[in-house]
């Protein structure tokens, strides 16, 4: 792969459910290094888009290429990425620990101890992954899906809402395994998220989807200067005109 | 009034419009009985025609040899028996089903009140079959109620002041073999075992499979999973022998507590019911009996079985996948969807447990259930029917084969995630 190369390409997606187009020719890039954004209300299409950009659906037209890769990918593409749904569970009669042994296991066969060593520093869970996982809770779930992701040395984490449902402990600590995973490893982040603060904080480039289009794109604050506005939620509204 | 309207209203249409509602409340206890008593029925049906026909044509297919040629009652009672007489076995076996050897001193035996011998040989070709065996066992029985029809109406002897006027030895040739009559016993019983134990482990396989599923979609850990960098066959292949591990502990788990109970109920009922004898039959079976029913097959027999228990078990786990895929949205859906599926496919095991074939027809249509090819090449392999074990076993092989290529296409990320919809489908964006 080209150095100058994205590391993703998304290329004028398309997806339709019966007669509704969930997203519509969508695309973007995402370089090495980058944490990109997508932006929108409930029901935009960030999921649809995330989902096909895992490579769990298959897009009706365009295509997703991975370093320089094209869908669809066999095992060696798929491990290099990580996806961690919204509304991802967890397998509850399995302790913290057994859940990253698993994991690691898969991901990376024989070089899983030092993976889960690493995964259960990250997560901060400490004794507690020892645990069944029922038992955590929801901050807790998510740090472990999360630690379990970035043990295996991702090329890319596509992350929908990472943080919805989070209090803000939580939601701090994930923001910042999150970002200084990208910035240490050199991996490219997909993250999802309709909250405009985590946004502003954690987003190298951002596009605002609405409806199953993107609608604008950019730096967060190259946004704000354009439309000469206080927050994104301010940008959003006036590129939709405010109606959903 | 009208608030309590509005309220049952929207249970109704809450509750018929799930998938799984409509499968296991309404169209599935719609099915299972009646399809079990039209199986039943027709199966009955048939072996009991078939049954009738051969005691019907009893009389002129027994052959007797008589021992003392000269004997009074073995005279009469070879006349009544409506039997030809014959010089020897050997020669009377090859043209008759049934040779009954009334042996010397049957008159003086059984006046002077000690019982005399009879030996009946049969020639059993499907000793799985109820058919073949109720008319052994019809004959020997016919042959004692001859007897004492013969002490009352020629000696004026009252029958029940003998005790035991005849002992009855059954013996059975079997693919050019002698056996003794409880070696026929054991034969059936093997064949009600190994029918007993694909049921068992099928229907514990198919639930189990459908609850993986019902587990992965009710703790949302579907999208971990495909997204794992293994290949969808891997994926099923993986899913499968963890089901048929804990199937596996589910089916040794039954088999304690049935070994429990077997041990136990002579102990509890040692008396009886409420002082009521149970009468001895030669058909009872217990574990040790089918171990030992086992044991003195072939090598061959117990491959066979072994290998069609395990492919049984592997199929019935991977439909119990698919009907997790199609019908088991939670836990809940998928315990009972899984269940009235496993009984209906089960269908056919029930029937050829009491003896019994499913008539062509069924057999062509229950040879898309996981359970029933399986069994019947290992029954037939083991009752030495190598065509029918052939035809069986290709029927097993496609079957497998479709069933996994099935699965490998519907496991497929986009249906695992929106399930299968009978409506159009929700978007989910």
């Amino acid at each position: 792969m080209d150095p100058g190369e994205p590391l993703l390409s998304v290329v004028n997606i398309v997806k339709r459910f019966g007669g509704v187009t969930a997203v519509n020719r969508v695309s973007f890039d995402v370089r090495a290094g980058e944490v990109f954004c997508l932006v929108g209300p409930n029901g935009a299409g960030k999921t649809t888009t995330l989902r096909i950009i895992a490579g769990l659906i298959e897009p009706d037209e365009g295509y997703v290429v991975f370093e320089g890769r094209r869908q669809p990918w066999g095992p060696d593409v798929r491990r290099l990425i990580a996806y961690i749904p919204e509304d991802a569970g967890v397998y509850r009669n399995l302790t913290g620990f057994e859940y990253l042994e698993i994991m690691a296991r898969l991901y990376l066969g024989e070089r899983w101890e030092d993976a889960v060593r690493r995964a259960a520093e990250i997560s901060g869970l400490g004794v507690r992954l020892r645990d069944k996982i029922g038992g955590y809770s929801r901050g807790m779930k998510r740090r472990l899906l999360l630690a379990g992701a970035l043990m295996i040395n991702p090329r890319l984490l596509v992350l929908d809402e990472p943080t919805a449902g989070l209090d803000v402990t939580h939601a701090t600590a994930m923001r910042r395994m999150i970002l200084d995973y990208v910035r240490g490893s050199g991996a490219a982040a997909v993250v999802s998220s309709h909250n405009m603060l985590e946004v502003s904080y954690m987003c190298d480039r951002v596009s605002l989807i609405n409806r199953g289009v993107i609608v604008e794109s950019g730096h967060p604050r190259e946004l704000l200067e354009r439309y000469r506005v206080e927050n994104l939620e301010e940008v959003f509204v006036r590129v939709t005109g405010g109606g959903l | 009034m009208r608030r309590l309207y509005v309220l049952a209203v929207k249970e109704v249409k809450e509750l018929i419009r799930d998938r799984y509602v409509l499968f296991s409340v309404i169209l599935a206890p719609l099915l299972v009985l009646p399809l079990l008593l039209g199986v039943s029925y027709l199966a009955v049906r048939e072996a009991g025609g078939a049954l009738e026909k051969a005691i019907r044509e009893l009389p002129g297919n027994v052959a007797v040899v008589l021992e003392d040629p000269g004997d009074e009652m073995a005279l009469e009672v070879a006349r009544r028996l409506g039997a030809r007489v014959e010089a020897s076995v050997e020669e009377a076996i090859a043209r008759y089903p049934a040779v009954v050897v009334l042996h010397s001193n049957f008159t003086k035996n059984i006046l002077e009140g000690k019982p005399a011998t009879v030996t009946i040989t049969s020639r059993v070709e499907r000793p799985y079959s109820l058919v073949e065996v109720a008319v052994v066992t019809f004959l020997a029985q016919g042959l004692r109620d001859v007897v004492s029809i013969v002490l009352m109406e020629r000696f004026n002897v009252d029958p029940r002041l003998i005790r035991t006027p005849v002992i009855v030895e059954s013996k059975v040739l079997y693919k050019g073999e002698l056996l003794e009559g409880s070696r026929l016993a054991q034969l059936y019983i093997l064949n009600m075992g190994l029918a007993f134990i694909i049921f068992i482990l099928g229907v514990i396989a198919l639930q189990v499979g459908t609850l993986s599923m019902g587990i992965e979609r009710e703790s949302r850990t579907l999208e971990l999973l495909l997204m794992l960098p293994i290949s969808r066959v891997e994926l099923i292949a993986g899913k499968v022998l963890g089901v048929s591990t804990i199937s596996l502990m589910g089916f040794a788990s039954f088999l304690v507590g049935l070994s429990i109970t077997i041990l136990l109920a002579p102990v509890l009922f040692a008396e009886g019911f409420e002082g009521i004898q149970q009468p001895q039959t030669t058909m009872q079976w217990s574990p040790i009996g089918l171990i030992e029913a086992f044991r003195t097959t072939s090598v061959t027999s117990v491959v066979a079985v072994v290998a069609s228990i395990a492919v049984a078990m592997i199929s019935t786990t991977i439909v119990g996948i698919l009907v997790g895929v199609l019908l088991a949205g939670d836990i809940r859906g998928a315990l009972v969807s899984g269940s009235y599926v496993a009984l209906i496919l089960a269908i056919p095991l029930m029937v050829e447990m009491m003896g019994l074939s499913l008539p062509t027809p069924l057999q062509i249509a229950f040879i898309t259930s996981p359970m029933y090819p399986p069994f019947k090449t290992a029954q037939m392999i083991v009752f030495g029917e190598t065509g029918l074990a052939t035809a069986y076993a290709i029927a097993t092989l496609i079957n497998v084969t479709m069933l996994l290529a099935i699965t490998v296409l519907m496991v497929k990320s986009e249906r695992l995630i929106y399930g299968i919809r009978l409506r159009k489908p929700r978007v989910e964006t």
